[in-house]
């Protein structure tokens, strides 16, 4: 069972001036249970991947599948939508109804579940993302940004998807918002649902992913795991911003040489926890 | 100077800013931090009086921002970017857009030329003014909110989350526009989550439920504000070369390495 894009390109404004190939001939499989961070700058083609993934958009040129289902295939789409939770990046921008518990139940209800079902969808979800049950009756319009996305996010995990997928949800949050988005990630994960993260943080992807899969210009450029991108030259090449602490251990390196001589200088012993960072830089 | 004198907001019932005391001098480069929903963007807008305190006051360079009849002069002086740039772009090409505000304040034709050629440069859009705003990138659209505040010559630009909704490499050339606006003398106030870009301040305001809970120099808010905003590796070694007495405050990142290249040497 997996997601699979099989020589997949997608074309914008397709026989127009404005004709532009967002996704070019790319394949690759996410399978079941594998945690995947989609990293790439703005522009390179990640949102259309998220897109081709549940159907809003299909191929232009190839295939994609979920659990042997084609996107393409019309008859189906409602299933492949059941499937593929897609949080967008900024979803509490979509809210429309006036209390928390009917905007987490419309997603439900469009797929034909019976009110008892949804109340325990909605009971259940609203634990998993930290939100207590009084909420249920105020308005999503009246919560913080930090609320407004858990609401969003279980209005999303509500509808039971298999795939869970997340296009830029931290931006905007505060590091504690943040931290709690990665926690929840781990519960989402621990009860067998598969998670994609899209993102332009290399730090972010680095962080909380093993498996990497980078776009750029609509292209793969890197697939595997995320000990192997630590590579400046090449995140820069991608457009990708490398973490402070290699641009700057890689600036002194470029200019000293090696990193003994600051390590040595900064440092009195190797048991010294900053110590490690330089150490690391030095090993590669 | 910025000052607020026991200042209160509420928001219908609730409660968003309290009992708030400080002021922000001319030529300062602050930084706003403080969880979601903290009264960060009230703090903004009351700074310009789109929004007037519930109790207290607000002055701009000893203008309250209730006195309708200076409320333009407040305007003038203190100009607002919001985190969202598609929210605040009205022209139909780069150029249209910088006029909107400048013919809004009735400035004469030939000045108005003058100052929108002067506000493309300087944010480095100048070669896109013909073009439609929908085409720039989210970074190139923040950079023109900039260029429309900057065209009215404000001396206070405070800019709400600016970086949020970028991608790293777009948000280094927001921060370092915010550095140069600061380097031909602008007051700089702005917001972030990320802790990563408190180094380019110089003081911190942190918020905490609407009340100002820490306010003082990068280096040592840092330490208070750890257990309940976090840091990184980046500001947590840079803090720990501060306590070896290595550097005496939080650089970016090609001033860190300026810095350790000269102490290697």
């Amino acid at each position: 069972m997996s997601i699979k894009f099989e020589n997949v390109s997608y074309i914008y404004d397709r026989k127009t001036p404005f004709e532009k190939e967002a996704v070019s001939n790319i394949s690759f499989e996410i399978k079941e249970d594998e945690p995947i961070a989609i990293l790439g700058r703005t522009g390179s083609g990640k949102s259309t991947i998220l897109q081709l993934m549940n159907g809003i958009i299909k191929p232009t040129i190839g295939m994609v599948e979920v659990d042997g289902i084609q996107t393409s295939d019309k008859a189906s789409i409602v299933e492949v939508r059941k499937k593929i939770g897609l949080v967008f990046q900024y979803p509490e921008h979509q809210f429309f109804a006036e209390n928390i518990y009917e905007e987490i139940a419309f997603g439900p209800r469009n797929f034909g579940m019976n009110e008892t079902d949804i109340r325990k969808l909605i009971m259940d979800s609203i634990m998993i993302v930290g939100l207590r049950p009084d909420i249920l009756s105020r308005s999503p319009f009246a919560l913080s940004g930090g609320e407004q996305r858990k609401v969003a996010i279980a209005s999303i995990i509500s509808c039971d998807p298999k795939y869970l997928i997340f296009d830029e949800p931290t931006s905007s949050l505060d590091p504690v918002s943040a931290k709690k988005f990665f926690d929840m990630l781990k519960v989402f994960q621990s009860r067998g649902k598969s998670t994609v993260m899209v993102t332009h943080s290399v730090e972010e992807a680095i962080t909380h992913f093993k498996k990497l899969l980078v776009i750029s210009d609509g292209k793969i450029v890197f697939y595997g795991n995320s000990d192997g991108l630590l590579n400046e030259e090449a995140l820069e090449s991608w457009g990708l911003m490398p973490p402070p602490m290699m641009r700057v251990i890689s600036k002194v390196k470029k200019e000293c040489g090696n990193l003994y001589r600051l390590k040595e200088k900064i440092y009195s012993t190797d048991s010294d926890k900053f110590s490690d960072i330089v150490f690391r830089e030095t090993k590669k | 100077m910025i000052k607020f004198e026991g200042s209160y907001f509420n928001y219908e019932n609730l409660q968003i800013l309290e009992d708030m005391n400080l002021e922000i001098g001319e030529g300062e480069f602050v930084a706003v931090l403080g969880l979601n929903g903290t009264g960060k963007t009230s703090m903004f807008k009351l700074m310009n009086g789109l929004l007037l305190p519930t109790k207290g006051k607000v002055e701009v360079d000893g203008v309250d921002t209730k006195d309708e009849d200076k409320i333009w002069e407040v305007r003038r002086n203190v100009g607002i970017v919001f985190q969202n740039p598609e929210s605040q772009i009205v022209g139909t090409t780069v150029e249209e857009d910088v006029a909107f505000g400048l013919e809004n304040l009735g400035v004469p034709r030939p000045e108005m030329i003058e100052r929108i050629k002067e506000a493309l440069e300087f944010v480095g859009l100048d070669r896109f003014k013909n073009m439609e705003p929908h085409r720039l990138s989210g970074g190139q659209k923040q950079l023109l909110c900039v260029a429309d505040i900057l065209s009215m010559r404000p001396k206070y630009i405070v800019m709400d989350e600016p970086t949020s909704m970028m991608d790293p490499m777009s948000r280094e050339t927001i921060l370092k526009m915010l550095v140069k606006l600061h380097g031909i003398g602008h007051t700089i106030i702005f917001s972030t989550h990320l802790v990563d870009e408190i180094v380019f301040a110089q003081r911190i305001i942190y918020l905490r439920n609407g009340k100002v809970a820490f306010d003082g120099r990068p280096v040592d808010v840092v330490e208070m504000i750890r257990d309940e905003f976090g840091s990184s590796e980046f500001v947590d070694f840079q803090m720990d070369l501060f306590k070896k007495g290595i550097i005496d405050r939080l650089f970016d990142v090609e001033e860190l390495a300026e810095r350790l290249v000269k102490f290697c040497r």
